[in-house]
């Protein structure tokens, strides 16, 4: 039976050899070496394993056991194993060769380095320190057997396992998760991953992994990255020993303040199954009817050196960290009044993408501006935040017209080169046509559209266009000076108002020949009217008042002679004052005759008064010149 | 007596400044301008601005045509034309709010817009009662001022008297009176003292010499309005708003 089945075994291998090539091309070689165990008891064994990945025994020069100090090499010949597997479709194959040693002594024990050529390449191992302690402090473990890839003896069940708790086979080193953190040091809002690993030897099989406690970290925000729903664990080399590891958790974060910033342990509880570690397929079989324990594992908090963000950041950084590339475009050029037209900003690359803010965006008041709407899509594939986040702001044009629109300006800082960057879009134009009366306009609090011009002015008050200027019309320089002359008059005659006030026999002299000529006319109509006595009255009057102003006397009173002896001293001549002293006769006796005087003596007089005037005027008129 | 007359004098100058001149209203120039609105308000703005200009070959003008204009070439999209009719009609109107909002409407459009250097207070106030008395009502207030100072000063001949508010009243009436009269006289050379254009074609360059050839420092856009400092042959030196100086082409830009 075992020996059929045996065959049946080989012959599926034989097969799978067949129909695969003996190697992929290409496939990456990797040297690796590990233990069995870093402590083991002073009557333990330790296995030594140099494994080769990626090459068949054809391509390997067989290695020579390595230096060992505190150790003494039970077999010189390595026992050899090939593996060959398909993980996703892909072809891996390995060789391993494995040496068996024994502890001399308590204390460090060390395995040197040992090389091995590849494919024509040299490669060399690390040295693995091993720590010898008593075997009594090995009690609870089996001492390690001999089989290849550490498998460990089957530990003996419990004898009372139903009363007590069965003691623990699986020690720290055994199982446990660690924290891959990509950089320890960070700007603000720098992107950080963290990769927790869980990792456990090859015996142990873990199951049902579920969180213990809560996890956090605050002062980041924080994204968490995809992992793989039924991982398949990967074989890795850490501290010499050989352990298989599924990642648990990836995330993202991003500080969001400058200093030591804390992130708590993930902690996890998962059931465990420590395997029989024998070469036979029953054996580990049975093994597994051992319960699965259930322990608590806790990763190492992990603490993030934040940086704060270099000064001198542009005026359009908002907090952008990263590398990203950014392009602005219209969805149209030409857009009628009220129809929307969006300027779409994309930003695409690495870094914190969900927490970009819009860009400030000063559009013309003539549009009315919805949005931005924001949309992200991360890819969080590669193990890192990226993707695309876009801005689209939808503009509603509410006038016609040509507009150009202001630049679109993403700044950002790149952790790399540790400067900013600023992005600047092109001109963007924007030509509005159709007219607004179609579209409902907002008003302002006095009725006044906003964004757009106000109607029409209905009332008008003209004024002619080819009036003459102010400072061009003569109007202006004659209303200026004629007030100027009116006062300049008024002064001049207020002037010769006083200057007569002063001189009354000026005054009368001035007035000497309008006072006759009136008192002649008054006579001439009493003529006209048959009334002589008024008349010859009147003549008198007008005769004796000019001589009066004319010689500055007061004519009343004055008898003949009088009269005479001043018309005398003022140089008239004898004949005009007989003459005077006859007409003076004359009107008297008229006056008081009983008979009436006719028309004709009437007309005689008034000549004769008219000559007295013109002879004593043109008598006097050479001596006031001479005065 | 005497003040009594005074004070009705006085009344009637402050009226005569208060109250503006009425015009006649001339009826070709009023038909043209309703009709021109009419055109307007069904969306033909072509055939409105062939009114307006009609209204303004009829010899009259008027804040509200200017206003009209620059609306329906603003919806021709005549950007510097419509800034230019806007700031004709400011100078007629100058604190209508309407007009203000659509200059400032227009303002917004025009492409890199100099920055304007904020204007003092003493001129705004004095743009708006230059605008609103004209130098003829300046010289009509001044000129009763000063016959009211020039009658008190008669009256001082021809009485004799002496009495002090008699003399202050004189005075102030005079100095009144002949700073009115400075007004009328500054209100009626300002329009040749102070040029502006309005850039017309869609962009100019502003060169440091009057010449095709010369360095261009800046351009400047349709709409743009500029101070006129000298003018040589097709060459017009101005300055901007924001105080920098050079020469554009004369045709490319109109006349507020």
């Amino acid at each position: 039976m075992c020996r059929r089945r045996s065959f049946l075994w080989a012959l599926l291998f034989g097969v799978v050899l067949a129909l695969v090539p003996e190697r992929s091309p290409g496939q990456d070689v990797t040297v690796q070496a590990y233990v069995s165990a870093t402590t083991v008891g002073a009557q333990e064994r330790v296995t030594y394993t140099l494994e080769i990945e990626g090459a068949a025994f054809s391509d390997v020069e067989a290695p020579s056991p390595p230096e060992t100090e505190g150790l003494a090499l039970l077999q010189p010949v390595p026992s050899t194993q090939s593996n060959l597997s398909f993980i996703n479709g892909v072809q891996r194959q390995s060789v391993a060769f494995q040496w068996t040693y024994r502890p001399l002594r308590v204390g460090t024990a060390r395995i040197k380095p040992v090389g091995i050529t590849v494919q024509e390449r040299f490669h060399r191992t690390e040295e693995i320190t091993v720590e010898v302690v008593p075997q009594s402090q090995r009690t609870q473990r089996g001492p390690p057997g001999t089989a290849p890839y550490g498998r460990r003896p089957s530990p003996s069940p419990p004898e009372d396992a139903a009363e007590e708790e069965p003691e623990s086979r699986i020690g720290a080193e055994d199982i446990f998760i660690r924290a891959l953190p990509s950089q320890r040091s960070a700007f603000q809002n720098e992107q950080v991953t963290i990769e927790y690993q869980l990792l456990f030897r090859p015996f142990i099989r873990p199951r049902e992994s579920r969180l213990a406690s809560s996890w956090d970290a605050e002062g980041f925000w924080r994204e968490d990255l995809p992992v793989e729903g039924r991982p398949i664990p990967r074989a890795i080399v850490s501290d010499g020993l050989r352990y298989n590891t599924i990642v648990l958790k990836r995330v993202a974060v991003f500080p969001a303040r400058s200093g030591e910033l804390r992130i708590d342990p993930l902690r996890v509880e998962t059931e465990v199954l420590a395997m029989q570690t024998t070469n036979d397929p029953f054996g580990r079989l049975f093994s597994m009817q051992h319960p699965f324990e259930t322990v608590e594992l806790a990763s190492p908090s992990v603490t993030v050196e934040a940086r704060p963000l270099p000064s001198g950041a542009p005026e359009a950084f908002t907090g952008a960290v990263g590398r990203f590339d950014v392009d602005t475009r219209l969805s149209r050029t030409t857009v009628p009044v009220g129809e929307g037209v969006d300027v779409v900003m994309r930003v695409r690359g690495m870094g914190n993408l969900a927490m970009l803010e819009p860009p400030a965006f000063d559009v013309p008041t003539v549009f009315e501006t919805y949005g931005p709407r924001v949309t992200t899509a991360l890819d969080s594939t590669s193990g890192r935040v990226r993707g695309t986040k876009t801005f689209t702001y939808t503009l509603v044009p509410r006038s016609n017209g040509t507009f150009d629109l202001p630049a679109l300006a993403f700044a950002l800082f790149d952790p790399r080169t540790e400067r900013y960057h600023t992005t600047t879009s092109g001109p963007m134009t924007v030509r509005v046509t159709g007219t607004a009366e179609a579209v409902t306009i907002a008003t302002t609090g006095e009725g006044l559209p906003v964004d757009d011009i106000a109607g029409l002015m209905e009332a008008a008050t003209w004024r002619p266009l080819d009036r003459t200027p102010l400072h061009r019309s003569a109007w202006t320089y004659l209303a200026l000076a004629l007030p100027l002359l009116l006062l300049g008059a008024t002064y001049a005659y207020r002037q010769h108002r006083t200057h007569l006030a002063r001189n009354p026999a000026l005054a009368r002299r001035r007035q000497a020949h309008p006072l006759a000529q009136k008192h002649l006319q008054q006579a001439d109509a009493l003529r006209a009217d048959g009334r002589p006595e008024a008349f010859f009255e009147e003549v008198e009057r007008a005769v004796l008042g000019f001589i009066g102003n004319r010689l500055d006397l007061a004519e009343r009173g004055l008898t003949r002679d009088q009269l005479d002896a001043h018309l005398a001293a003022h140089t008239i001549g004898a004949d005009t004052r007989a003459a005077l002293r006859t007409f003076l006769d004359t009107c008297d006796r008229v006056r008081f005759s009983p008979s009436r005087a006719t028309q004709a003596q009437m007309a005689d007089a008034l000549d004769q008064a008219q000559d007295l005037i013109i002879a004593v005027d043109d008598a006097l008129q050479p001596d006031e010149e001479a005065a | 007596m005497m003040r009594r007359w005074i004070v009705h004098t006085m009344l009637w100058m402050g009226l005569a400044v208060l109250v503006p001149s009425a015009h006649a209203q001339p009826d070709a120039a009023r038909t043209a301008f309703e009709a021109g609105n009419v055109r307007y308000e069904a969306g033909a703005y072509d055939a409105a601005l062939a009114r307006y200009r009609q209204a303004l070959d009829s010899g009259y003008a008027s804040g509200a045509l200017y206003h009209n204009m620059g609306n329906a070439y603003f919806r021709l999209d005549s950007l510097g034309q419509a800034v230019r009719y806007y700031e004709k009609a400011r100078l007629l109107l100058p604190t209508d709010r309407r007009l203000e909002h659509n200059l400032a409407i227009a303002r917004s459009r025009v492409t890199d817009a100099v920055p304007r250097l904020p204007t003092s207070p003493w001129a705004t106030w004095w743009h708006r009662l230059a605008a609103r008395l004209g130098a003829w009502g300046f010289f009509a207030a001044g000129l009763l001022g000063c016959g009211v100072g020039l009658a008190l000063a008669a009256h001082r001949i021809w009485t004799g008297t002496r009495a002090p508010w008699h003399r202050r009243t004189m005075a102030v009436a005079l100095l009144v009176g002949g700073l009115l009269l400075a007004a009328a006289f500054a209100a009626s050379l300002e329009p040749r003292l102070d040029r502006r254009v309005v850039v017309l074609a869609e962009a100019i360059p502003l060169r440091e010499a009057a010449d095709d050839g010369a360095a261009s420092a800046r351009m400047l856009y349709e709409g743009t309005v500029l101070d006129v400092l000298a003018a040589q042959d097709d060459w017009l030196r101005v300055r901007l708003s924001n105080g920098a100086t050079g020469w554009v082409a004369a045709p490319a830009t109109g006349a507020i």
